[in-house]
């Protein structure tokens, strides 16, 4: 404290080439301006404070255990370490508004200006507009310190050190970490640019604050995912709980389906039981039936026999006349019962046919020989023009009933004395059709849609013994249990009929030829 | 008129046999009828070596049927060659084929006399041919 040398009395080279001289004890003054080999321009302080000196000087006894360098001699040392270090130094005038007064060659070098650029200038015309309030805040207090002599031992051990950023000869910032200290009447700034560390620094904020908005993105995808797993907890839930009411309305179902298959069994058990009696009831009748026909059967056949014959060989007219009414009657109830029962049978689902091979043309022949002889007395040609060989597949007794019911037929319906009937038969696609034509009374077409109906009699006014109205009946069913199909035209009253029907005709297969052939 | 063939009638209604009697040998002349009440006094007939020209055999008839009787006469070859004609009131099919399938034919009850003499006269002239055969 009590050494204060005249630095600026021992000059170097450097100082002859920036020479500077003491003005007061405050401030520092340029007094010389020259430029260097290099073209660096420099500014040399001419006094420094003791008190640093004796700073300096205290911190290096310490080290070393030594106190026996001279003041000459450490004024030199600053000097040297002032002009050489890589830190930037600078003096400036002990001032709110410090004035540059040395500037280093590092400081210079670093920030790209040269002497003149910075010497005799302002400090804060450099220094960033957002750090200049800061700044004069600091210095103020220290300043203010200083002078009142306030200043407190925390002030002495730490000297204000400041943050700012400071403009280089191209403009850009660079970022200085400074301390500040009194050296006699000047401000000493010892400053570090932090430029690249202040960048890193951004740098790692910036990663810092790319990972924090990763990490944050990655909370929200967690609070997403969290999310979504408590959704799927709830549907879940709701899953177990519909399946549950699944399950219970599928038991519910099963317990359906049971009964429903429990009462199925017992409908198909009724039902069984039912077509049971009734087939037995349908079996009941068709045996009621055919004892009934055989019953009414045999007494009508002494009947029938014999009183044509008493007719006959009765002398008493009006008796003839009265065994004429009774014969008419067996006649008519005769007819009635075979055609009753004849209808029955065709009509009992139990009835089957008996198929065999047929040669049409000769069937018609045997059964016209039959019939002749039981129009005996009548004017009748009958004409058979069915091709030889039209063979067709059908029940024999059947066939031959449909036509005598044809026959007849004709035969009871004609006026004329004459009745002349054809038989035709042509092959027609899958079928062949059958003609029967006569030239008898004709039908009104109102007739022709009736005439195959039960019990239905063309002239029902006419209480007619010759017919039972079921010929046609019987003739329609036949041919329907043939797969076939029959009807008839007729030009009117008076002109004749023609009844058509259709049979399968019968198709010999390879194989039923190889049978035919090994007998 | 000379009577030439012999009827044998097997029917359980005697009235049948009766109006047989009535309606083919009276007013034929050609016929001579005999009549059998049942199956029994047909095979006694013909035991005693009345051999008929043909057989007219109702096929529902008491204790023994129509079918019966005529299993005997064709299992016995002194019989075996008399034609048989069924006589049936019975309408299933079973009795009509088999009627006309077994015998030489059938006629269903209630038939008409001259019906029944043609196919009596057709049964004779078919013999008749095939002895003609034979004998050549």
């Amino acid at each position: 404290m009590s050494n204060e040398p005249e630095i600026g009395k021992e000059m170097s080279k450097e100082e002859k080439l920036a020479g500077i001289s003491t003005t007061s004890q405050n401030t520092v003054r340029v007094e010389q301006i020259a430029k260097g080999s290099s073209g660096t321009v420099l500014g040399v302080p001419s006094s420094i404070s003791g008190n640093s000196m004796e700073v300096l000087e205290n911190t290096r006894n310490s080290n070393n255990g030594k106190n026996t360098e001279p003041s000459k001699d450490l004024s030199e040392k600053y000097r040297l370490i002032a002009l050489n270090t890589s830190d930037l130094i600078v003096f400036t005038t002990f001032d709110v508004d410090p004035i540059f007064t040395f500037v280093s060659p590092s400081h210079l070098k670093i920030l790209g200006f040269e002497a003149d650029d910075l010497l005799g200038k302002s400090g804060l015309d450099f220094i960033h507009e957002d750090d200049k309030q800061h700044i004069m805040t600091i210095l103020l207090a220290y300043i203010d310190a200083k002078i009142n002599g306030v200043l407190t031992a925390d002030m002495v051990e730490n000297t204000p050190k400041l943050d700012f950023r400071f403009r280089d000869k191209s403009g850009q910032w660079h970022f200085l970490h400074s301390t500040v200290d009194m050296v006699n009447d000047e401000l000493l700034f010892i400053s570090k640019d932090i430029t690249e560390q202040k960048r890193m620094e951004h740098e790692l904020h910036e990663k810092f604050d790319k990972l924090q908005k990763s990490e944050l993105a990655t909370l929200n995808i967690m609070e997403d995912l969290q999310n979504t797993i408590g959704a799927l907890t709830i549907a879940e839930t709701k899953i177990r709980e519909k399946n549950q009411e699944l399950q219970k309305i599928n038991s519910e179902l099963t317990s359906v389906r049971e009964e429903l298959t429990f009462l199925n069994r017992d409908l198909e058990k009724k039902v069984k039981e039912r077509t049971a009696d009734v087939e037995k009831l349908l079996k009941q009748k068709d045996e009621f039936i055919g004892q009934l026909g055989h019953d009414l059967k045999t007494p009508l056949t002494p009947l029938n026999i014999l009183l044509p014959i008493v007719k006959e060989r009765e002398q008493d007219p009006q008796l003839k006349e009265l065994l004429e009414v009774i014969f008419k009657n067996v006649y008519y109830m005769k007819n009635l019962v075979i055609k009753t029962l004849a209808l029955a049978e065709l009509n009992s689902p139990n009835t089957q046919l008996f198929l065999q091979d047929i040669d049409l043309s000769m069937q018609i022949r045997d059964i016209l020989d039959l019939q002749r002889a039981l129009f005996e007395g009548k004017n009748i040609v009958l004409e058979n023009n069915i091709p030889a060989e039209t063979i067709v597949q059908v029940d024999l007794l059947q066939i031959r009933e449909l036509f005598d019911n044809l026959i007849s037929n004709a035969v009871k319906y004609s006026q004329e004395s004459e009745v002349k009937i054809t038989f035709d038969a042509k092959e027609m696609d899958d079928f062949i059709v059958i003609s029967v034509k006569d030239t008898g009374i004709g039908l009104e077409p109102d007739q022709i849609k009736h005439v195959f109906d039960e019990f239905y009699k063309v002239d029902c006014s006419r209480h007619d013994l010759d017919s039972t109205g079921l010929g046609l009946s019987i003739c329609k069913r036949i041919v329907e249990k043939h797969g076939g199909r029959i009807w008839v035209e007729s030009q009117g009253k008076g002109k004749g009929s023609t009844f058509f029907f259709t049979l399968k005709p019968h198709k010999r297969t390879s194989g039923e030829e190889n049978i035919m052939c090994k007998h | 008129m000379i009577i030439t063939k012999t009827i044998l009638v097997v029917d359980d209604n005697p009235d049948v046999i009766t109006s047989l009697k009535t309606g083919l040998e009276d007013a034929t002349r050609v016929y001579r009828i005999l009549g059998a009440e049942n199956g029994q006094k047909c095979l006694e007939m013909l035991k005693d070596n009345i051999i008929p020209d043909i057989i007219l055999l109702d096929i529902m008839m008491p204790q023994m049927s129509g079918w019966e009787v005529f299993d005997r006469i064709k299992e016995n070859p002194s019989w075996n060659t008399i034609p048989v004609i069924f006589l049936t009131a019975r309408t299933d099919r079973i009795a009509k084929n088999a009627g006309s399938f077994l015998g030489e034919d059938y006629i269903e009850k209630p038939f008409e006399i001259v019906d029944l003499k043609n196919r009596i006269e057709k049964v004779f002239h078919n013999k008749a041919s095939k002895k003609a055969l034979v004998d050549k």
